[in-house]
């Protein structure tokens, strides 16, 4: 699994590729919250090369939402694959997050919108 | 029947799931329903890592598959601590969660699932899938990735991150 990561016009876009289960979810929340208060509230999570995310990678997505949200931010997913897009509607998730079709739409959104 | 025996921990995970895809491969089944089993199967494992034998690294989990009525049948095995589950109680989905979707996900993406538990010790839970017989273009193929092809980070190794910074703009 590997995480890559830029800011622009603002905005946290990371790209988490790979496969994300419980014996990786760790390295995920831990680059995140050594983000937090650090004014990258909002982020845009790039899934366009992740082949794999099990219940616990889910859980981080959730976590990382509700603590940007709880400061004025928000977390966005950009381009996920079939599989990934599969368990994000079975959990209905695909509910709770706005998702995009490219990253670039995701990060103009977000500077449009806020 | 084949069987995997692995020590139980989570840096196991992705080869669990790689003899996942080789045995639904083996069996016929399409890329989506290896796809499916894998996460199942791995919410399994990972649930008898770390409620089984609660992180406890000595312990084994033994896990099989098998063809029986049509179905691939995975049996993933512990004898750790025991634990009873109600199958029927599914998370509230109105409202987001950090934890509570693995046997709820089990459920979804296979065709039958029993979790047996409350014996002395341990915990086996039966994953079914229905081998079909159409999709045949998929069925060369498996899911990306699924047999250990190296694709874009085929440099990494199980058990590593790599966290890289890009560009600030």
């Amino acid at each position: 699994m590997q995480i890559q990561w830029k800011r622009h016009d603002g905005v946290l876009e990371v790209s988490v590729r790979g496969e994300l289960d419980a014996e990786n979810v760790e390295d995920v929340l831990a680059f995140f919250q050594e983000r937090e208060g650090k004014d990258e509230k909002r982020i845009v999570l790039d899934l366009s090369e992740l082949e794999y995310v099990d219940s616990s990678g889910l859980g981080v997505f959730v976590r990382i939402m509700k603590v940007r949200r709880n400061s004025g931010g928000d977390v966005r997913i950009a381009a996920p694959t079939a599989e990934v897009r599969k368990v994000l509607e079975l959990t209905r998730l695909n509910r709770v997050f706005e998702i995009f079709p490219s990253v670039e739409e995701a990060t103009e959104k977000f500077c449009t919108t806020t | 029947m084949n069987e995997l025996h692995v020590s139980s921990e989570l840096v196991h995970l992705r080869s669990v799931r790689r003899w996942v895809a080789r045995a639904g491969v083996s069996a016929g089944l399409s890329r989506e329903q290896i796809s499916d089993l894998q996460v199942a199967v791995g919410e399994a494992f990972t649930n008898s890592v770390k409620h089984g034998y609660r992180s406890d690294p000595n312990g084994t989990v033994v896990v099989t598959s098998s063809i029986e009525d049509g179905d691939l049948v995975i049996r993933v095995l512990d004898e750790g601590s025991a634990c009873s589950v109600d199958l029927s109680n599914d998370p509230d989905l109105a409202v987001p969660h950090e934890g509570g979707y693995g046997i709820y996900l089990m459920k979804l993406l296979t065709d039958r699932l029993e979790i047996r538990s409350g014996h002395a010790s341990g915990t086996e839970v039966v994953l079914r899938k229905r081998i079909s017989r159409d999709e045949e273009g998929e069925r060369r193929t498996g899911p990306r990735g699924a047999l250990g092809g190296q694709g874009p980070q085929g440099e990494e190794r199980p058990g590593r991150t790599r966290i890289s910074r890009g560009s600030l703009s």
